[in-house]
């Protein structure tokens, strides 16, 4: 009888779903006003979604309104997504189907997914609104907006969207960006070398690069240079062996888009620098995010100079080349195999928790290196300690990556000791640890023994802020149990990555 | 004659005590020594005191701070009294050699500090007592660490950074 009462249920539940998806797409677009700050816009192609109201990205009062901001909006319809962009530079990204937007390279939930109707890009309204720290869309005239006449099917309120998301970027409206103010795109330099090629795209200028690979089998890469001009004629390269083509196009909304075409499936590494961004194809690269997004130009302030001593001064502030990449560093690796205990290696461990960290970060749209993704040494066999550890340091100082989170596996010389402890040493690091402390203190049923200030040398010589988590005591019987459970790696990840969202969304 | 006799040992009598006090007056008093330990936990540093020689009649003070950073070394790396849980150096771990010059003492281990597969506990805790104990000697403040007579940047476990002379503010 129950079993039938959930069928039942379930096909209406079904029905529902069915019709009330209809109904978010299958109402009229309509003309309606919408007023902030004393500036008025219309949008002419509003549609009311259950999850609340949606407009075209091709619509003019949203352009308007986003103009009026500063920025522009891009509607890519081949690779399926939509980008407002801003010459801060920031880059709000809606990808078409999925429920969460970018704002940078920060993830947050939108109010529904962005959706296609008759060739044009629908995307949440109210999220746009929010990242522009504008009032929600409301047809209720009090609600900022004049009321229309068309049936709302289903009222939209600010309680219908999702939740309030972290501070937006943009704490006033940016100015339009002046043409002598775009970046120069002035050239390309393709070198084919056995087993990767290296692009290197010169730009002039300061600004902000999105990239996107397609899913398999289609192996082309976008990778657009925003509030940008192509300073020469349009260019087409051969590659060689693993890139097919080449291109680079000026594009509409100052945006210059370099075109990859690869006969394989290729891993690619786009890494920004003071004079353009340079472009690494090479199937050896780990790269698992299929989006992402940078800055480029001379915006490392000189207190990050790698010769400064690593926090001599608190008032130095690091500022990343490239604010959307986090490096995970698996300690030990190949001849160093660290602490050990009944067949049990500290190496192999630390790498299983660091794929699983870069996995759920990646899931949230961020750009995850990691130092080493297999059982190797990152510099050389049985090299000194100081080559191996700098190794490490330098995959994330030469990226510019926004952190770096180390990962190893305590150990002690009796049982004792047990838990996990977060260490840092320059005073940027602090924040970051006592993030990542939360997050496994709140999250994991484990003996946390917080924060500790060390100078641990990875942590030390990296120029962003880092950190170094030692997630239990392979000496410790309990510990030693927790550590060889596929579960709770994935939990004390999971704490990891979270304590890492965290530390971004206030730093 | 006997007169003279009893004067001539009252005067050698005199003469004794007075060599007896000059050497007694001049004799130094026992000095101290604070040592540091680390507690498992490597946050909290105990202190305790021992006894060491005072500086010798005709030895320079940079013979003696020589002396006190060798043996205070010693006694931090040979750790508190064994009923004392504390964190402590790998065994073997011996103090080969130590000397001061300026304010930097530089202390040289023997290899067994390098034991594989210690963790950043064990060796911020030992590191950490080492540098409290010869910071609090008068005019140190910092202490390059020497591994077997070699500069190392950092030990096969934890990582620790060596290759720059510690202060206590690296904790």
């Amino acid at each position: 009888m129950n079993r039938y009462a959930v069928r039942i249920g379930s096909v209406l539940a079904l029905a529902l779903s069915v019709g009330l998806g209809l109904s978010a797409v299958a109402n009229a677009a309509e003309n309606a006003p919408y007023a902030y700050d004393g500036k008025r816009v219309v949008f002419e192609t509003l549609l009311h979604t259950i999850g609340g109201p949606a407009v075209s990205a091709d619509d003019p009062g949203l352009r308007q309104l986003v103009r009026n901001a500063g920025g522009s909006v891009t509607w890519d319809a081949d690779n399926q997504y939509v980008l407002v962009t801003f010459p801060g530079p920031t880059v709000i990204s809606f990808a078409i189907g999925d429920a969460h937007y970018l704002i940078g390279s920060v993830s947050h939930p939108a109010a529904f997914a962005p959706f296609v109707r008759d060739g044009h890009a629908f995307v949440p309204l109210n999220d746009v609104l929010r990242a522009l720290r504008l009032p929600a869309f409301s047809p209720d005239p009090a609600g900022g907006a004049p009321a229309t006449s068309a049936p709302v099917p289903v009222p939209v309120s600010t309680a219908d969207v999702a939740p309030a998301p972290t501070p937006p970027p943009f704490a006033t409206p940016m100015p339009s960006p002046q043409p002598d103010q775009l970046a120069q795109v002035t050239g390309v330099d393709v070198q084919a070398q056995p087993g990767s090629v290296t692009i290197r795209v010169g730009i002039a200028g300061n600004g902000a690069y999105e990239w996107h690979r397609l899913r398999a089998p289609d192996n082309r890469w976008w990778i657009d240079v925003h509030t940008a001009h192509l300073a020469t004629a349009a260019i087409d390269q051969n590659g060689g062996a693993l890139v097919s083509s080449v291109r680079v196009r000026q594009q509409p909304a100052d945006t210059v888009r370099i075109a990859l075409s690869m006969p394989a499936s290729e891993q690619v590494d786009v890494s920004p620098g003071n004079d353009g961004i340079t472009i690494v194809v090479s199937s050896q690269i780990v790269e698992a995010a299929v989006r992402g997004s940078g800055t480029f130009g001379s915006i490392v302030t000189a207190n990050a100079s790698p010769l400064a001593s690593p926090g001599a001064s608190p008032a130095a502030r690091y500022v990343p080349m490239n604010p959307h990449l986090i490096v995970i560093d698996p300690g030990h690796g190949g001849s160093d195999p660290g602490a050990v205990r009944g067949g049990l290696l500290e190496k192999s461990l630390t790498l299983d928790i660091a794929k699983r960290v870069r996995d759920i970060l990646a899931a949230r749209g961020w750009q995850v290196v990691m130092t080493r993704t297999d059982d190797r040494d990152v510099f050389a066999a049985n090299d000194s300690a100081h080559d191996e550890l700098q190794a490490r340091d330098d995959v994330a100082n030469s990226r510019g990556a926004r952190l770096l989170v180390s990962i190893h596996v305590n150990s002690y010389v009796n049982s004792g000791p047990h838990g996990v402890a977060t260490y840092y040493y320059k005073a940027g690091d602090l924040t970051l640890a006592q993030s990542v402390s939360r997050r496994i203190a709140s999250e994991l049923g484990i003996n946390n023994n917080g924060v500790i200030k060390d100078k641990l040398y990875v942590v030390n010589h990296a120029l962003m802020p880092a950190a170094l988590v030692e997630t239990a005591y392979i000496s410790n019987p309990d510990d030693f149990a927790l550590l060889q459970s596929g579960s709770w790696r994935q939990k004390i990840a999971q704490a990891i990555a979270d304590g890492i969202v965290d530390y971004t969304e206030s730093n | 004659m006997r007169n003279s006799r009893i004067f001539f040992l009252l005067a050698l009598l005199i003469a004794v005590a007075a060599i007896a006090w000059y050497i007694s007056s001049h004799r130094a008093s026992p000095g101290q020594v604070t040592i540091y330990y680390s507690k498992v936990d490597a946050q909290s540093e105990i202190p305790w005191t021992i006894s060491s020689r005072a500086q010798q009649p005709g030895e320079s003070a940079a013979a003696y701070a020589q002396y006190l950073a060798l043996y205070a070394a010693s006694q931090a790396v040979t750790g508190p009294p064994a009923d004392v849980t504390a964190i402590r150096f790998p065994a073997g771990t011996r103090v080969l050699s130590a000397s001061v010059d300026g304010t930097t003492a530089t202390v040289d281990l023997s290899l067994e500090v390098n034991h594989p597969g210690g963790g950043a506990l064990n060796e911020s805790g030992e590191f950490k007592a080492l540098i409290w104990t010869l910071t609090a000697l008068p005019g140190i403040d910092r202490v390059a660490v020497r591994v077997a007579g070699s500069k190392v940047a950092t030990l096969n476990g934890g990582s620790f950074e060596l290759d720059e002379p510690l202060r206590r503010s690296d904790w």
